[in-house]
């Protein structure tokens, strides 16, 4: 194993996991509504 | 229309000096650069190569020897074979062969790859590529490097901008901008390789690829911008830094220093990249030796010195337009931060700096919005747990980067040399998802889709029309910016030097004069310079008429709109041409020609 093995971040699981993929998913949708629809809280 | 041999020449143009730069770089990397192999290896390379060649091009643009593209075909036919060539060895940390994901990642960032390249060599249509980039390297071929009264750019640093000398040389201004597209492809090399190394190949290849469809790159790429060579610079630096912090070699530090020395050659303000990069060497748990450090530091010194005397015996101060007394350059620097507030209009505050933050996934503002795509701020917080000092140090080191960025240059482009961090970390917080379960790897598999889906539409939408524009130039540039065409037919009937209001410099028939004060740094075309001093210092700089686009009710009565012209009118220093049709320039404004007496 090397240093760089050693330092990657343990998979998530449960409550994490589900957060982790909300927020993925909340971002994409965000992006492309900012990007496709002029959509979005942000100058 | 280009014919096919036309095309293969301007292919020639692109690509013969890109592939001497590559060349210089490859045979210096064995003893300047880190240990790679494969597309790492040719990246580092590139890296150097630019870096080294454009110190060349400075030099001897500066006695005046002419650099056409068979200048460097020279370089390349002496360079060609040799022992370097030699594949290193496959870095323990790779493991097993590319997954097939991996390998139709892959696949798919060669033709992105390949589409950027075509795309670069299309007609410059990016606003600073033809107002400054491209004139300043046309007015280096035209004679050597010099002082260029009435174009301050020439006044900065441009160590990119003489990448592109032999193909301006030779009369291929289309081909300038595959130096940009060479920086791009670096990018995602350098990315693609250390994702690898910090998660998986596929992970790594992925990144590759959405580096190259993110919105910044498939803006900047095809253009002569430099923002990505600075990016692919800066960001080299942090990675040698970063590998000596992890155990890595001496030499790993003389690449950091080069880095950081071909950045500040091509912007001043990349210089700010030097202490963050010292910075991250002493807190990252491994400080080196004074000695190391003072040996690298004169090295940078000594790659930056060219530059600092070029600046000292042109604009009189070898930092300018910082650290001057000048009032022009004092000036200068208070117009761009007005530029800057314009441009992002959020208070410099906290909530702003996370408005800032948040727009760069997802807001409208040209300058910023969505440029990096969506993947950096979803995935990239996945990648936070438990870090090594040295990446806690690399996130520290860049987060604090961030804090002048929003203040003084918000603009997204003005990041590349962290940017691609946040590629890494995507990486990284999409492997550590797709470890998740199947549940989380099919979500993860279906963004990256949609994601990837959008961006190639998004990018081909750019692209295509550019790689068609090979054959007919003309046509694309008219498409482009009809109004740009317009005066450009309208330069084309006037006296030279010809004064218009900013625009598409390189695309101009004739001699021109750019009156915005941003581009020729002296001169205020609006009410606040008296009509005598104006007048005087466009006849000094041999300005005998003006292009000028004026607001309904067009000039019947005489007028412009412009104050200066208008009281230059009225004391009969200028007319107006009526025999020359008034071309359509933006909205409903026409160009009218202004001949000075």
């Amino acid at each position: 194993m090397t240093e760089r093995d050693a330092e990657r971040p343990r998979p998530f699981a449960g409550w994490r996991r589900a957060l982790a993929l909300a927020w993925l998913v909340t971002v994409v949708l965000l992006h492309l509504a900012a990007r496709e629809l002029g959509v979005s809280l942000f100058p | 229309m280009r014919t096919a041999a036309e095309i293969v020449e301007l292919l020639g143009a692109g690509l013969v000096p890109c592939i001497a730069y590559l060349l210089v770089g490859l045979r210096l990397l064995p003893r300047l650069g880190p240990e790679a192999r494969g597309a790492e290896r040719l990246a580092w390379a590139w890296l150097l190569g630019t870096g080294v060649a454009s110190l060349a091009i400075l030099l001897l643009r500066s006695v005046g020897v002419p650099l056409p593209v068979f200048a460097a075909a020279v370089v390349a036919a002496l360079l060609w074979p040799f022992r370097s060539f030699r594949r290193g060895e496959r870095p323990a940390s790779e493991g097993s062969p590319a997954a097939p994901l991996a390998r139709r990642a892959d696949a798919a960032a060669g033709v992105a790859a390949a589409a950027i390249v075509l795309a670069a060599l299309a007609p410059e249509t990016y606003w600073d590529g033809f107002e400054y980039h491209l004139p300043l390297v046309a007015a280096w071929t035209e004679g050597p490097i010099r002082a260029l009264p009435g174009m301050i750019d020439a006044e900065f640093r441009a160590g990119l901008d003489l990448l592109a000398v032999p193909a301006v040389t030779s009369g291929f201004s289309d081909a300038a901008a595959s130096v940009s597209a060479g920086f791009a492809l670096a990018l995602a090399g350098l990315v693609r390789a250390e994702a690898t190394r910090r998660a998986s190949p596929a992970a790594g290849a992925l990144a590759g690829l959405f580096v190259l469809l993110a919105p910044l790159t498939v803006e900047l790429a095809p253009s002569s911008y430099v923002d990505l060579g600075v990016g692919a610079y800066g960001f080299g630096a942090f990675l040698l830094a970063d590998r000596w912090n992890r155990g890595g070699t001496p030499r790993d530090l003389t690449g950091a220093a080069l880095c950081l020395a071909f950045a500040a050659n091509a912007k001043l303000h990349a210089a700010v990249l030097a202490p963050a990069v010292l910075g991250l060497v002493l807190v990252g748990g491994r400080p080196p030796a004074l000695s190391v450090l003072v040996s690298r530091g004169a090295l940078l010194l000594a790659v930056v010195a060219p530059w600092l005397v070029k600046t000292a015996l042109t604009a009189g101060s070898p930092f300018f337009p910082l650290f001057g007394t000048d009032p022009d350059a004092a000036r200068y620097l208070e117009l761009r931060a007005v530029r800057a507030a314009a441009n992002y209009p959020v208070a410099r505050d906290p909530l702003g700096f996370a408005t800032w933050l948040a727009s760069l996934s997802f807001g409208r503002n040209l300058h910023v919005s969505g440029l990096v795509g969506p993947l950096p701020l979803a995935l990239g917080p996945l990648a936070l747990g438990h870090l090594p000092r040295a990446t806690w140090a690399l996130v520290g080191v860049c987060g604090l980067l961030l804090v002048p960025l929003f203040f003084f240059l918000p603009a997204a482009r003005f990041g590349t040399p962290i940017w691609p961090w946040l590629a890494v970390a995507a990486a990284v917080g999409g492997w550590r998802l797709a470890a998740s379960g199947r549940l989380a790897r099919a979500v993860l598999a279906a963004a990256l889709a949609l994601v990837a889906l959008h961006q190639v539409a998004v990018a081909a939408v750019a692209l295509l029309p550019r790689v068609a524009a090979l054959r007919a130039p003309a046509a694309y540039e008219r498409a482009r910016f009809p109004d740009q065409d317009a005066l450009r037919r309208m330069v084309a009937q006037a006296p030279p030097v010809v004064g218009i209001p900013m625009g598409a410099i390189s695309w101009m028939p004739q001699p021109v004069y750019n009156l915005l004060w941003e581009r020729n740094g002296e001169l205020y075309f609006d009410e606040r310079t008296p009509p005598d001093r104006a007048l005087a210092l466009l006849r000094e700089r041999g300005v005998r008429s003006l292009v000028l686009d004026v607001e309904p009710p067009h000039p019947d009565d005489g007028r412009t709109g412009h104050p200066l012209v208008d009281a230059w009118l009225a004391e009969q220093h200028a007319t107006l041409a009526r025999d020359v049709p008034l071309l359509p320039a933006r909205k409903q404004s026409r160009w009218v020609l202004v001949l000075l007496r």
